[in-house]
């Protein structure tokens, strides 16, 4: 599994690197702008600094989409093109291609999750900023790590939970149609159904089962005081439902890889 | 001789067509197989079945004795008609690609077929011209010392002279305890290396025999017998 990582990591170099590469050079001009004669980082009586700022934003808006497009890609790509051929006769179980391809996305995420956080927190430091609100933050974290945790794994189980969705559709469709024709907009249709579903388990399951953790932060930033009541989102009951569907979704993709799919 | 490759009444059909209609071949160790027919007959339907990618509807598929899956994938190297490489590959990805996924690769021996064949490892795969893409994609197929190997079309848009390269190598990597199984409707460039032939005809086997056997018996070239066979076709 881990070299069908490698080769999927590698075919994606060039977001991975370029985009990173670009975001950073930015984030530098940036704060080397206000450093040389801009008031502030993001202040707006700076039009070079404002520029900066908007290109940057728009690179990172850029990127997620890039992302999620990608994401369905991964797989579509080696279903319907040639490429398929070489993947699917690699003596590797479907489970493990597909597990391979989720965490792709999952890796990508992350590492453009921990340089957006990095970049802030280095903006943070060029700003010059009392370091409290940050100390508070960690703080506050520190407290509740039980909960953010929870919370962390509530993200990671939605989004393997919207990946292996798109990956069940893209499989169902191709094990349904051979026409590449109507895949696209057959696959889409199943997506939104099975999205629709589980949206209302999910609301039926929080109206009910109401249960989750709240983080109560007070933040101060400068004279400021922000008082911060931040939910960790997601009942025990509704993750555990969406845990429950992306094991079954999983395997149900996979069987049908296996055994239904003509590739 | 145990047979390597054994398809009893195989049976394909892909929205109502059927592709295969009651297949029944077999391939022993050490021998070669032509895989005979037009354009749209099954070929491609079959080997891909055999290959682990497609499903049959009904019959029997054993390759060694497994049905196809993650590890008759181990024993077959397969080459497909298409562009199957990934186009952000460079020679030297696909060489690593096969090194790092198959057991059976000889990654020596795969650079030992490049070279002959004039393939630089630097080279994008993605700007390869047509016969050196089929080439690079014949040195890494049969870089694998496999127990079968299957090739569809390994000649189909080569030119006469790399043709004849394909033909050498192919035919310099036979081993006693490896078969093959090789499909062209350009029958007169590779005859010479069937030891076996299968006419093919709308997913049914019209024909099959020893390839010397039936030139005896027709008094003629297994090229002309494809004429006579797929005429009408």
């Amino acid at each position: 599994m881990l070299k069908l990582l490698k080769y999927e990591l590698k075919s994606r170099k060039n977001l991975l690197l370029g985009g990173s590469l670009t975001i950073i050079i930015l984030n530098i001009l940036i704060m080397l702008d206000w450093k040389l004669g801009g008031n502030e980082i993001f202040g707006y009586d700076d039009t070079f600094g404002a520029i900066l700022s908007i290109v940057l934003f728009g690179i990172w808006v850029a990127i997620l989409v890039i992302i999620i497009i990608d994401s369905i890609n991964i797989l579509r790509k080696d279903l319907y093109e040639d490429t398929g051929q070489l993947l699917f006769t690699v003596p590797k179980s479907s489970y493990s291609i597909l597990l391979s391809k989720m965490l792709t996305t999952v890796i990508e995420l992350l590492l453009f999750g921990l340089l957006f956080t990095t970049l802030m927190i280095s903006i943070i430091v060029a700003e010059g900023t009392n370091f409290e609100s940050v100390k508070v933050m960690l703080q506050v974290l520190g407290e509740n790590i039980g909960i953010v945790l929870q919370a962390l794994f509530a993200i990671l189980i939605d989004i393997m939970n919207f990946l292996v969705t798109i990956y069940f559709s893209l499989v169902l469709t191709k094990s349904l149609l051979k026409d590449k024709k109507y895949s696209g907009i057959t696959a889409f249709g199943i997506f939104l159904l099975l999205s629709i579903f589980m949206g209302k388990i999910n609301s039926w399951l929080f109206r009910y089962m109401p249960y989750s953790s709240d983080l109560g932060m007070s933040l101060r930033y400068g004279e400021f005081v922000l008082e911060l009541p931040i939910s960790a989102g997601e009942s025990i009951a509704i993750i555990l439902f969406n845990l429950c569907l992306f094991i079954i979704l999983f395997f149900l993709t996979g069987y049908l890889l296996e055994h239904k799919t003509d590739i | 001789m145990k047979a390597v490759l054994e398809l009893r009444d195989v049976h394909k059909s892909f929205m109502g067509k059927k592709a295969l209609q009651g297949v029944d071949l077999s391939v022993g160790a050490g021998s070669v197989i032509g895989l005979l027919g037009p354009n749209g007959s099954g070929k491609t339907t079959l080997i891909k079945i055999i290959a682990g990618l497609i499903k049959q509807n009904a019959g029997e598929v054993k390759i060694c004795g497994l049905n196809p899956g993650e590890e008759t994938k181990a024993l077959v190297s397969y080459l497909p008609d298409t562009q199957h490489l990934y186009k952000w590959m460079r020679v030297e990805d696909a060489i690593c690609f096969y090194d790092d996924f198959f057991e059976d690769f000889d990654r020596l021996r795969c650079e030992e077929l490049l070279d002959y064949m004039g393939i630089d490892r630097a080279d994008k795969v993605k700007d390869l011209s047509k016969g050196m893409y089929e080439k690079t994609s014949l040195a890494l197929t049969l870089a694998r010392q496999s127990r079968l190997y299957v090739l569809d079309e390994p000649l189909g848009g080569i030119d006469p002279v790399a043709r004849d390269t394909i033909i050498d190598t192919i035919l310099s990597n036979y081993r006693e305890d490896s078969s093959f199984i090789i499909s062209t409707h350009l029958v007169s460039d590779v005859e010479r290396l069937f030891d076996t032939v299968a006419f093919i005809k709308e997913g049914k086997i019209i024909l099959d025999g020893e390839a010397e056997e039936l030139r005896i018996e027709r008094s003629m070239s297994i090229e002309n017998i494809y004429k006579e066979v797929f005429r009408n076709a």
